[in-house]
């Protein structure tokens, strides 16, 4: 009977009991679409690195200049390890062409895979299952292969030429045949993937007498022992041999901070709901202690009434988690798309076709959404144990208990603002714990709310009253009288919204330190680079009969140029930026965190020195004076720290030198960009048309003007932060849903109160304005906390969470508009709120009204 | 029953009621709670309305102020024939003309009591010291202008009672309407609210409806009305003793 009685009370209010799971279901769909985007976008990456890694236990590495053809045979001969295997790799475009592929293929994104067929087929089996001999394979010119999947996805099939573009310079391939793996996992890992003749593919890259890599398959063992020895001592320096997956996790690495961010901007979206359940769940307490205390009256136990709320809560956090998978899967579609464009912007290159599902993210949210239930209904089921038997409370002493509270609440409150701003300053890096230490702030201020919302009603109380008479008044008393349901209301929103006002500001405070970056470092007039998969990074080549070409056309001042590649090092690989440049252009004003400029110009010119970028200075612990251990043709070598400067181009950092330094180390002499500046009075327009004519035909270059590239740069940073945004929107829903529910169930508690307004005299239209000017009271109140809130939390993510998963330091800005938005978001979501309350108080009779108890 | 109701037959009724009729859909049954309800009110009377729960009082009550609309038939009340009002006319009229007493009180939580009379008079347009003096005197009569400051759940049911009577009377309308204002407190306590809603209508010549179930409650009134199957019935003054 008693589970029936609570049953009913579910059933009875249908928007309560949906709203609450709606608002949990949101939170567990945001957690669980994020983690399924993030899966998805490593188990592509990763099946990428299995498809092309095949079954090596090692690889042989390269720097800058790659792998001469000469050692693999040298390696294959003497070494004598049959199971060896060459490999180069590259990245295409689609290009635009008349044949098969049509215009909408165009940009679509191919790895290829350059491989000696002959050497394959213990590495990777799948090249046996093509359709096309191969013979054909390699006879015939320009010939590829890829899966039938991906051959489908651009619209071509055997037999026939496709366009592509690599680094800039077109090509045309025919594709001989194609790979039907027998099992899915090869198919996907295969998608987007092209595979040619190593020769073909060396052709395609421009690296004629070079290999990416050897993939090497090492017998476990003494003979592996041995042949690991063997490899070595014929390696020459600036080659390494290593095991395959030390690369797999270093490229893992990359990504984390990424991967924890979106994690922990997801379980905000959570916290959310918590709080939206906390609230529903206690005001549903509040809304029986009359039964209660009826109940607790003919014999229930305490026991009986704490599992009876506990029960609810865990109905209800199933039937919300259930949804929230569901709703999660549609949702984490939408996601994958932006979690990949981010990927790609900033880190590397991967094509996520397919979500990916795998039950234990599934179950992970659904576990969350029930237990998050459960923590937010233990308050709520120990207080209705409290009832008491004999009489309930009246209504004035509940309230009289939560305005008492209020000292304690307040208390708690900065005893957990005081843990979490230690858990904060803990001398850590870890993320895990910056975000928790982020939690026992937010949590801090929401105990800090219903105190803060006593103080600041009285504070409103003499002003309310003075212009617009008792309707405010009673607006304002309905709020403060009645804190047992509306303090948890507007600490909710509160929360909610100092988060979208913590996350505001953040991003454009970096933007604003991304901006003024750009300002100090773009200082040419003309930027110019092959195109890249990759915004924030540049790997590929100008052509040098290109690069003579372009720096001969007249008005050119002077010209920078800069080498991007990535090194091997003591401390993994890093991206190695050589400059060719002068002092002036070396020397911009604020270009540098630590070291004194004219110093560093001087030891920059000399051949032991660096500088690195402030992202790679943070997370190694590199201050000046610091010795980092690049592996360099001549074996590694130490190269000082002379100075730390600015960059917001790489999370991982960069190593800069002079080119003349480089070019002592590496063979290499390619360029892979370059910035000119013009003679005063050039027509840049003229100038950006001649350097394009220059280049046309040989190569397609992107070539800039500085306020072009500005803008360019400014949109990679903008889709960075777009699934930032995306979350902050998410949360907003989450918790316009809770208050939503909260308000309204408020307002529809007090029906026979309002029918007795009506009774005497009240219009609808005045009820309608005390209902929402209640509700829209209770908002501003939201929206006003929410600033200190907010810029508290902004600080947080600036100062800590962003330095310790990037490096980067920026400064903080307050932003008027992001303010005024939290408020007025505030303020619409609590007003709409009290729409509906409103609308049915209007609807229905009030003879209806006042008959009910 | 007080007086006799010939003197009151000469004169302009204050409340007519002309064939009204009130029934209520449930479900596909069609349930008639009034049904050719006639009657007559003069200025100044207090009249019981008796009968058991559910027989129709409060519906009657609800009818006349305007809170519900009849099915059928009309009520005039002082010339105005309240059933061709807009329900904002209705309100506006309610709120200037009826005072309204509760079973439960219906007392406003959120306000004191001394803001709990200065509402009504809010309402229609009475402000600042004028009303706070008239709401303070009429606290007084009904004894608790002692507890101006408190709010209704501080106070017992038969106080929150006299305070919903000071409500009723503070703007000065011309009828009070009562439904069951005994019917949620003792005896004892009961009988004091009746005979100071007495002493306060007649002091002021206020037409009093009161519908109750008591029979201690009728004693009050000048005429005394049962409602019997839908229909209102005028008492004998001997049928009630």
């Amino acid at each position: 009977m008693l589970w029936l009685s609570s049953f009913r009370y579910l059933a009875k209010h249908p928007w309560q009991t949906g709203l609450s799971i709606l608002g949990v279901a949101l939170g567990v769909a945001v957690v669980v679409a994020m983690d399924l985007a993030n899966q998805s976008a490593k188990r592509a990456f990763s099946l990428s690195t299995d498809a092309v890694a095949g079954r090596s236990t090692h690889r042989i590495i390269g720097g800058p200049d790659g792998i001469a053809n000469e050692l693999y045979r040298e390696l294959k001969t003497t070494a004598g390890i049959p199971d060896m295997a060459p490999a180069i790799e590259g990245y295409a475009t689609v290009a635009s062409d008349d044949g098969p592929s049509s215009s909408q293929h165009v940009g679509t994104r191919l790895q290829i895979l350059g491989l000696d067929p002959f050497a394959e087929r213990p590495f990777r089996p799948y090249l046996g299952t093509q359709n096309a001999g191969l013979s054909a394979f390699i006879t015939t010119p320009n010939a590829v292969l890829m899966s039938e999947e991906t051959a489908d996805s651009i619209g071509i099939a055997l037999g026939d030429e496709l366009a592509i573009s690599v680094a800039g310079i077109r090509h045309r391939v025919t594709l001989a045949g194609t790979i039907r793996p027998a099992d899915k996992v090869s198919r996907q890992a295969l998608e987007g993937m092209i595979i040619a003749d190593i020769a073909t593919a060396q052709v395609l890259i421009g690296s004629l007498d070079g290999i990416s890599r050897i993939d090497v398959i090492v017998p476990d063992g003494p003979a592996g022992i041995l042949a690991i020895s063997k490899i070595e001592d014929l390696l020459p320096p600036g080659v390494k041999l290593e095991r395959t997956a030390a690369r797999a996790a270093s490229v893992d690495q990359l990504t984390r901070a990424f991967e924890v961010n979106l994690t922990a901007l997801s379980l905000l979206a959570l916290l959310v709901g918590t709080f939206l359940i906390y609230n529903s769940i206690t005001f549903s307490v509040v809304m029986r202690r009359n039964m209660i205390g009826t109940l607790r009256g003919i014999g229930v136990t305490r026991q009986q009434i704490f599992t009876l709320i506990v029960t609810e809560a865990l109905l209800i956090g199933l039937v919300s988690s259930l949804i929230g998978i569901v709703l999660g899967i549609l949702l984490g579609k939408g996601l994958v798309g932006v979690v990949t464009r981010t990927i790609n912007d900033l880190f590397f290159v991967v094509s996520v076709r397919d979500l990916a599902i795998p039950a234990s993210v599934l179950i992970k949210g659904g576990v969350m959404g029930v237990v998050a239930t459960l923590i937010a209904a233990i308050g709520p089921a120990l207080e209705a144990t409290q009832v008491s038997p004999r009489a309930a409370m009246s209504r004035s002493s509940i309230e009289a208990r939560w305005r008492s509270l209020a000292p304690y609440s307040a208390i708690g409150g900065f005893a957990l603002l005081l843990v979490g701003l230690g858990v904060l300053v803990m001398p850590t890096r870890s993320l895990v714990v910056s975000f928790g230490g982020l939690l026992g702030i937010l949590l801090g201020f929401a105990l800090l709310v219903p105190p803060a919302t006593i103080l600041l009603l009285k504070g409103l109380a003499p002003a309310s009253r003075r212009p617009t008479g008792m309707m405010a008044s009673m607006a304002a008393r309905g709020v403060s009288s009645s804190l047992s349901r509306t303090a948890v209301a507007i600490a909710s929103l509160t929360i909610a919204v100092s988060i979208t006002v913590g996350i505001g500001t953040m991003v454009q405070s970096f933007r604003g330190t991304v901006e003024r970056w750009l300002d100090t470092t773009l200082a040419a007039d003309i930027y110019i680079s092959p195109p890249s998969l990759v915004s924030s990074q540049v790997r590929a080549t100008v052509r040098p009969e290109v690069l003579e070409k372009l720096i001969a056309i007249p008005g050119i001042e002077s010209h920078t140029t800069f080498r991007s590649v990535q090194v091997d090092s003591t401390m993994g690989p890093v991206s190695l930026v050589a400059l060719d440049t002068d002092l002036p252009t070396f020397n911009k004003p604020n270009r540098f965190k630590q070291g004194d400029p004219t110093d560093i110009w001087e030891a920059f010119q000399r051949g032991d020195t660096v500088i690195v970028s402030e992202p790679l200075a943070y997370h190694r612990s590199l201050e000046v004076g610091s010795t980092v251990t690049l592996s360099t043709n001549q074996g590694d070598t130490d190269f000082r720290v002379a100075g730390i400067y600015f960059d917001y181009s790489s999370s991982q950092g960069v190593v800069m030198m002079a080119r003349g330094v480089y070019d002592q180390f590496w063979s290499d002499r390619g360029v892979s960009s370059m910035s000119i500046y013009t003679a005063p009075d050039t027509d840049i327009s003229a100038m950006l048309q001649d350097l394009q004519a220059a280049a046309g035909g040989q190569q397609e270059l992107r070539i800039r003007s500085n306020a072009d590239l500005r803008e360019a740069s400014l949109q990679v940073f903008d889709r960075s932060f777009a699934i930032t945004s995306v979350m902050r929107i998410l949360a907003i829903i989450v918790a316009f849903v809770g208050v939503l529910s909260a308000l309204m169930a408020m307002q529809l508690e007090r029906r026979r109160e309002l029918g007795t307004l009506r009774a005497l005299g009240f219009t609808q239209r005045q009820i309608w304005g005390l209902i929402t000017s209640q509700t829209g009271l209770m908002g501003l109140i939201a929206g006003i906390l929410s600033i200190p809130i907010g810029l508290a939390l902004a600080s947080g993510l600036i100062f800590v969470v962003n330095r310790r998963s990037f490096g980067w330091s920026m400064d903080m800005q307050i932003f008027p508009d992001v303010l005024l938005q939290a408020v007025g978001l505030s303020l619409v979501a609590a007003l709409l709120a009290g729409v509906y309350p409103a609308f049915r108080m209007a609807l229905s009779s009030t003879a209806e009204s006042l008959r009910e108890e | 029953m007080t007086e006799p109701s010939t003197s009151a037959q000469q004169a302009e009724p204050f409340i007519s009621l002309q064939d009204l009729g009130k029934t209520y859909r449930e479900g596909d049954q069609v349930r008639a709670v009034l049904e050719g309800v006639n009657a007559t009110v003069q200025r100044g009377e207090i009249i019981a309305l008796l009968g058991p729960s559910g027989s129709g009082k409060s519906t009657l009550l609800n009818l006349i102020s305007g809170i519900d609309t009849p099915t059928s038939g009309h009520i005039t009340i002082d010339s105005i024939n309240v059933t061709a009002l807009s329900e904002r006319q209705r309100t506006l009229y309610r709120r200037s003309n009826i005072g309204y007493v509760f079973q439960f009180f219906n007392l406003v939580p959120t306000l004191t009591v001394l803001e709990n009379l200065l509402l009504p008079m809010e309402l229609n347009g009475i402000t600042g010291a004028e009303a706070k003096d008239t709401a303070m005197a009429l606290l007084s009569e009904v004894g608790l202008d002692s507890r101006a400051g408190s709010f209704p759940d501080r106070l017992s049911g038969g106080e929150q009672q006299r305070v919903a009577l000071g409500r009723a009377l503070v703007h000065d309308p011309g009828l009070i309407l009562a439904d069951e204002p005994t019917g949620n407190l003792d005896a004892a306590t009961g009988k004091q609210v009746v005979t100071l809603l007495e002493t306060l209508a007649r002091q002021r010549g206020k037409t009093v409806l009161m519908a109750t179930h008591v029979l201690e409650a009728a004693r009050i009134a000048d005429r005394v009305f049962t409602i019997q199957v839908g229909k209102l019935l005028e008492q004998a003054p001997t049928a009630i003793g």
